[in-house]
């Protein structure tokens, strides 16, 4: 069952049972029944689902630190990093 | 009150104890006032778990908390974002002292899901979550 929708004066949308009594200054959405197949999602998502994972992220962040592209090689971060790699190092391939 | 399913009880879990479906793309903020009072020693899980098409991702996001009578203050709120079609995006008091979930998304173009509960503190094992009113709004802070 679906919730009804009333927009009130400041754009928000409110939700409500049948129960529920929405106020006066209210106005009723009408709900479309079916989604638009040719909905063009927004680019901050379709950038959400590219980007790499953000432990691969920091990794890319890290090694641009080892490769002293940017600073903070030697900084507490880089270091604990750097113990948990040291601690399981990368087989040889 | 609010409830529009007739929900699943397991032991101390409840699925699918609410719907939710917007149909427009923003305001970008859900909030939801659940029954849960403050002060109450009821220590919730609560995830949410579906599809937005708004994002075209799936939604797998939870909200903890433990609303501690000793002190009336809210501990141990953990926000968790599995899949981010939506994400959960705070937990806050609200006037009348309830507790309130706030999610975000991208885009809630068609947004589709259930709410998931799972009592954790023993005291709290026979409480039935309900939401009492929920909003689709551009606050990003308190609505409720």
């Amino acid at each position: 069952m679906m919730l009804r929708q009333f927009k009130d004066n400041n754009g928000d949308i409110h939700f409500i049972t049948e129960e529920q009594t929405p106020q006066e200054e209210w106005i009723e959405m009408e709900v479309p029944p079916h989604p638009d197949p040719n909905f063009v999602i927004p680019y901050t998502s379709r950038r959400m689902r590219e980007y790499p994972s953000i432990p691969d992220q920091l990794d890319m962040l890290w090694h641009m630190m080892d490769d002293e592209i940017i600073p903070g090689k030697g900084s507490d971060w880089y270091n604990t990093i750097l113990t948990v790699k040291n601690t399981h190092p990368k087989p040889e391939e | 009150m609010a409830n529009v399913l007739a929900d699943t009880r397991i032991g101390v879990m409840q699925q699918a104890f609410y719907t939710f479906n917007t149909t427009s793309g923003s305001p970008l903020y859900i909030h939801m006032k659940t029954n849960i009072p403050k002060s109450s020693n009821n220590m919730f899980y609560i995830e949410a778990e579906g599809y937005n098409y708004g994002t075209s991702l799936p939604v797998l996001c939870s909200w903890t908390g433990y609303p501690f009578s000793g002190d009336g203050n809210l501990y141990s709120v953990s926000l968790t974002n599995f899949y981010t079609g939506m994400n959960a995006d705070g937990v806050y008091f609200s006037s009348d002292n309830y507790v309130v979930l706030r999610a975000y998304a991208g885009g809630h173009y068609f947004n589709g899901f259930v709410l998931n509960s799972v009592m954790a503190n023993p005291n709290g094992n026979s409480f039935r979550v309900s939401i009492l009113a929920a909003i689709q709004s551009s606050t990003s802070g308190n609505y409720y």
